[in-house]
């Protein structure tokens, strides 16, 4: 764990959460292309009911 | 006043684990039947017995019983003044709870309540059966007043002041569970009860299914919320920062709690007694959820965000690995959300009106609540459990280390026992059975995943036996120079001005009544004006 001064807290406080974001988009990307494949590669593949 | 409240969080919370410890074997009983490596423990109604023993314990019991407690102390460390009511009356609650769940117990033990948790007719249990489960209901309904009456006589006491978040989450939690409880407090008390009395010879399956969905799904986020509330609450505390935004965990748990009541239908999308529409109004309100919950990620990221920065950790993911992740609290944390990752995208596909076709009632459906329930919530449930286990003995912590060995278990466990559940279900192998009676073609895909489900199973019931035997020790741990404190994480700007709608539930309850008229007021009104097929009772 690294020390930080009181302006360096200051920052890290007041910085906007951009991991936090990446993050969100990362697992957003992940559960639509995930639907996607269930949809498409799963799904309809089985055709209609006989 | 503390020590008498400590006993009864405490003795709530090990009516929840003691049980859960019996349910967690059961549950390496149940897999290694349902393998089929073991031909001598095949018995198909010792199974059914087990399957229904285990869903009841883990579904009602461990949750009610550790919510209960929890939020008790959390009256007791965030309001900081007696339960409403006082002692005596959460005890009587309690009591009928513990009573309940004993009667019932003894049924399911005995073979004659062998209708799994859902109790669907036309199973039936013996009457007494769902008189143990109404009890075990109407004993947390003490909870739910006591919970709502003291978080608003704390308003009295302080007019113009902000409920502590978790307090008002948790007392969001029991309002919630009250209204979800009435579907199947109305279906065992006007159809199931005296249907298995013999009071009425024929029971309208589709009323019952419905009324349980009305419960159904919002009993998840019952399980869930106290785990959104050690998110918000407990792990920004423990990762050393601060909560992103409390107004924003306030709108999450409003949302939670409106949104998750109305929408059980999609647990009847292939059932022929509710109409396509009304499914796909359900279905809306369903993915209407991932709201709430995304803004609980958001909040719960950012909050450890700032904590990991304030550790010294860089870029755009340095604070992932700057946190302390040697930390109970901070460990389940990550691994719960990790869970509730895979868990929100199978529940994308389940909640899917097509979708759900492919994998409905197949072993995907078990995998997906496995990760939800006993993987998101429950994992939060032991942490929380480490977390409180000092302030309510005054002792130590046995050891961390065992903490997150057990942690780490539970998590590689619950992946090794349900990803595999997943590809059984797509590879078509049904729930809830115990042997599969079909040809080598169908089966013989399925032979690698179950030997992966048996050890999951195996390490679930491993971590199981180490947090009761952490806690059990902790009970004998040389009592604290220092009385440790219950403590809860601050919002990173202190909240001044709340909106009243953010600070109470009226208004809430309101929109939840009518969004409850609106979207169960015909499905089940119509039971009453056209013609219903009864159905005679069928037991295992």
């Amino acid at each position: 764990m690294t020390k930080l001064s009181p302006e360096e807290q200051e920052k890290a406080l007041a910085e906007a959460p951009k991991g936090t974001w990446a993050l969100l988009l990362v697992y957003a990307v992940f559960m639509v292309l995930g639907w996607l494949y269930m949809f498409y590669g799963y799904f309809l593949p089985h055709g209609p009911v006989n | 006043m503390y020590a008498h409240a400590s006993k009864l969080s405490l003795a709530n919370m090990w009516v929840a684990f003691i049980t859960f410890a019996l349910a967690a074997l059961m549950g390496v009983y149940q897999v290694a039947e349902r393998s089929g490596m073991f031909p001598k423990i095949e018995f198909i109604e010792l199974y059914y017995r087990s399957v229904s023993s285990h869903g009841v314990i883990m579904g009602f019991v461990l949750t009610t019983f550790f919510i209960m407690g929890f939020g008790y102390w959390i009256i007791h460390t965030t309001l900081k003044r007696p339960i409403w009511g006082g002692e005596r009356m959460g005890w009587t609650g309690f009591g009928i709870s513990l009573g309940g769940t004993a009667l019932a117990a003894i049924l399911l033990f005995a073979g004659e309540a062998s209708v799994m948790y859902t109790f669907y007719p036309p199973l039936k249990a013996n009457p007494l059966f769902y008189v143990g489960a109404t009890l075990l209901v109407v004993g947390s309904w003490v909870w739910c007043l006591q919970m709502v009456m003291s978080m608003n006589a704390w308003k009295k006491e302080n007019i113009g002041e902000p409920v502590p978040l978790a307090m008002y989450a948790m007392t969001a939690n029991a309002i919630l569970w009250f209204i979800t409880s009435l579907g199947v407090a109305s279906e065992i008390l006007f159809q199931l009860l005296p249907w298995s009395l013999g009071i009425i010879e024929t029971i309208d399956v589709g009323l019952a299914r419905t009324l349980f969905s009305w419960t159904l799904h919002a009993i998840v986020y019952f399980w869930l919320i106290p785990a959104y509330i050690a998110f918000y609450t407990l792990v920004p505390k423990a990762a050393g920062g601060t909560l992103f935004s409390d107004e924003i965990s306030r709108i999450s748990i409003l949302m939670l709690l409106v949104f998750s009541v109305p929408i059980g239908m999609h647990h009847l999308y292939v059932d022929p007694f509710q109409d396509a529409g009304w499914k796909f109004v359900h279905m809306i309100g369903t993915f209407m959820v991932a709201i709430p919950t995304l803004i609980t990620g958001f909040t719960v990221f950012a909050s450890m965000e700032v904590a990991g920065r304030l550790r010294g950790g860089k870029g755009l993911f340095g604070w992932i690995w700057a946190l302390n992740w040697n930390n109970p609290m901070v460990l389940s944390g990550g691994l719960s959300l990790l869970m509730l990752t895979i868990g929100g995208w199978g529940g994308m596909v389940n909640a899917s009106y097509s979708l759900n076709v492919a994998v409905h009632n197949t072993q995907w459906i078990t995998g997906h609540f496995h990760l939800i329930f006993a993987g998101t919530a429950v994992i939060m449930y032991f942490s929380s459990a480490y977390y409180m286990w000092p302030s309510l003995t005054g002792r130590p912590l046995f050891s961390t280390k065992m903490a997150l060995l057990q942690l780490w278990l539970w998590f590689i466990g619950m992946l090794v026992l349900t990803l595999p559940w997943h590809i059984l279900g797509l590879l078509g192998q049904p729930r809830r059975i115990g042997v599969a009676p079909y040809s080598e073609e169908v089966t013989a895909p399925w032979a690698p995943y179950e030997f992966l489900m048996l050890i999951g199973g195996v390490i679930l019931f491993i971590s199981a036996l180490l947090l009761i035997l952490n806690l059990v020790l902790t009970h004998f741990n040389k009592k604290a120079d220092t009385p440790p404190v219950m403590e809860y994480a601050e919002s990173m700007h202190p909240v001044i001005n709340l909106p009243k709608l953010l600070n109470g539930f009226g208004f809430w309850t309101a929109v939840i009544v009518i969004y409850m008229i609106v979207s169960y007021g015909y499905p089940i009104l119509q039971f009453f004006t056209m013609d219903t097929i009864g159905t005679f009772p069928w037991s295992i």
